[in-house]
């Protein structure tokens, strides 16, 4: 049960590729924050499809990262992907949320135009991280948080195990967690500034646009808990009810348009 | 070529003894400001233009497309729309929504409906309700049947099988033959 919801979510996706009414679809998850509009990435050059790199990934190369996908909306396309979902799933990569992600890297991954990860997908992680020449780009560069920030156009919540914005922090996980600031575990510094920015942002908004208020924190096992699918559901999914603002979500009436 | 002999070569004449007839002031002056816009616009014309390819694009050729789940997934869709409004984003937006939801507001903790309203009506997006495609685990031996998070019409039994997927019923899409509108849930009069 606890595992439908990424099911769906995976699956539900590839709708996108069924607009042929439209030229071009940027295909979002909404795990996001969008910082800037993306409006350019529908004039890019033709292509089947446009993605970024998962830059985070250990393995060479970084597969395609089906959180922001560009493509041309094809019949086809949606019945191949049909037919390979007619055929199941591995039990195993069903449960783990990224069979959508598997399928888009098996069909486009020799041949989707590569988006540049900088700054179509900074990962809200790489604010803890040390080392930050895969992200930039270039060993050379000096990394500059705000910078990167500023520049930024979509940021993805993952700091695994730690939950997803909508969850509220474990209180003994978000000490262990946080940006460290340069292995100082005290004071504060840039990238924990604006990394703690971009949560009370998402949750602010949530209050204010959904009138819904966070998910309770899950139980903290430690930054190695004993069973990634113990903790994945708690910090992953979306099924948990959430406790709710007072009053009615409204359409602001001076920002009604005409349909 | 001949040399033109002295006498064919044409001769200064005094201005006294020019032609009679002379264009009005008034004529002249429309000439000239004819002239001239007729430069400008051929200018303007011929130089290449950066700005050209952005100020030609038809925004409603190009299209977000977000999906909801459940509630979460429903609010984090809208935010992004709200974001994407902010930040002055022109192209078309779709939300896929559970079939099983309606717009009708019941009482003030109906978020579901209460977003779907906000997201037709304050952020312009097209609204898509589906019934869902879903997957099963097909490992050898086992069978995993996933519980849906709602009901849906099409699941005939639940007798264990290898593995069953519905279908996509999207309504509404209309398949680009000429350039018509698509009839979205939002546009009964399309």
């Amino acid at each position: 049960m606890s595992y439908t919801g990424s099911w769906d979510r995976s699956v539900t996706k590839f709708m996108a590729w069924s607009l042929v009414y439209y030229d071009r679809v940027i295909a979002l998850d909404s795990d996001i924050t969008v910082l800037q509009s993306l409006d350019e990435l529908f004039l890019l050059p033709q292509t089947a499809i446009a993605m970024p790199r998962a830059y985070w990934y250990d393995t060479r190369p970084w597969p395609l990262m089906s959180l922001l996908m560009v493509i041309k909306p094809d019949l086809k396309e949606l019945n191949n992907f049909k037919k390979v979902m007619s055929g199941g799933g591995d039990d195993a990569l069903v449960r783990t949320s990224f069979f959508d992600m598997e399928m888009v890297n098996d069909r486009f991954a020799d041949s989707a135009l590569i988006l540049p990860h900088r700054p179509y997908a900074l990962l809200s992680g790489e604010f803890r991280r040390h080392n930050h020449t895969e992200y930039l780009g270039s060993p050379e560069e000096k990394w500059d948080a705000r910078s990167v920030y500023n520049e930024a156009k979509l940021v993805y919540f993952s700091d695994w195990p730690l939950p997803k914005p909508w969850i509220m922090w474990p209180h003994e996980g978000l000490s262990e967690m946080q940006p460290d600031c340069g292995g100082s575990h005290e004071g504060t510094c840039e990238e924990r500034v604006i990394w703690k920015g971009l949560y009370e942002d998402f949750r602010a908004r949530r209050k204010d646009v959904c009138k819904l208020l966070s998910v309770p924190a899950p139980d903290w096992h430690g930054a190695k808990p004993a069973s990634h699918e113990v903790t994945a559901n708690t910090t992953e999914g979306t099924g948990h009810e959430a406790p709710q603002v007072e009053g009615k979500v409204e359409v602001e009436r001076a920002k009604v348009h005409d349909t | 070529m001949r040399r033109r002999r002295s006498d064919e070569l044409p001769r200064y004449v005094n201005p006294s003894e020019g032609p009679s007839f002379r264009w009005p002031r008034r004529n002249r002056l429309i000439a000239s400001v004819g002239a001239v816009f007729l430069l400008c616009l051929y200018w303007s014309r011929s130089s290449p233009s950066n700005g050209d390819a952005v100020h030609a694009v038809n925004w409603m050729n190009y299209a977000y497309s977000l999906y909801a789940i459940d509630q979460a997934t429903l609010c984090h869709a809208v935010m992004v729309f709200d974001a994407l409004e902010r930040h002055g984003s022109k192209a078309d937006r779709i939300l896929w929504y559970p079939k099983k939801w309606d717009l009708v507001v019941s009482d003030s903790r109906d978020r579901n409906s209460q977003l779907l309203q906000v997201a037709l009506k304050q952020y312009r997006v097209k609204l898509q309700p589906i019934d869902l495609l879903m997957v099963e685990g097909k490992t050898e031996g086992t069978w995993s049947m996933p519980s849906c998070s709602f009901p849906s019409s099409r699941l005939e039994s639940r007798q264990p099988r290898r593995w069953k997927v519905h279908s996509v019923q999207a309504e509404g899409v209309f398949l680009a033959g000429g350039r018509r509108a698509p009839c979205f849930t939002s546009q009964r009069n399309c």
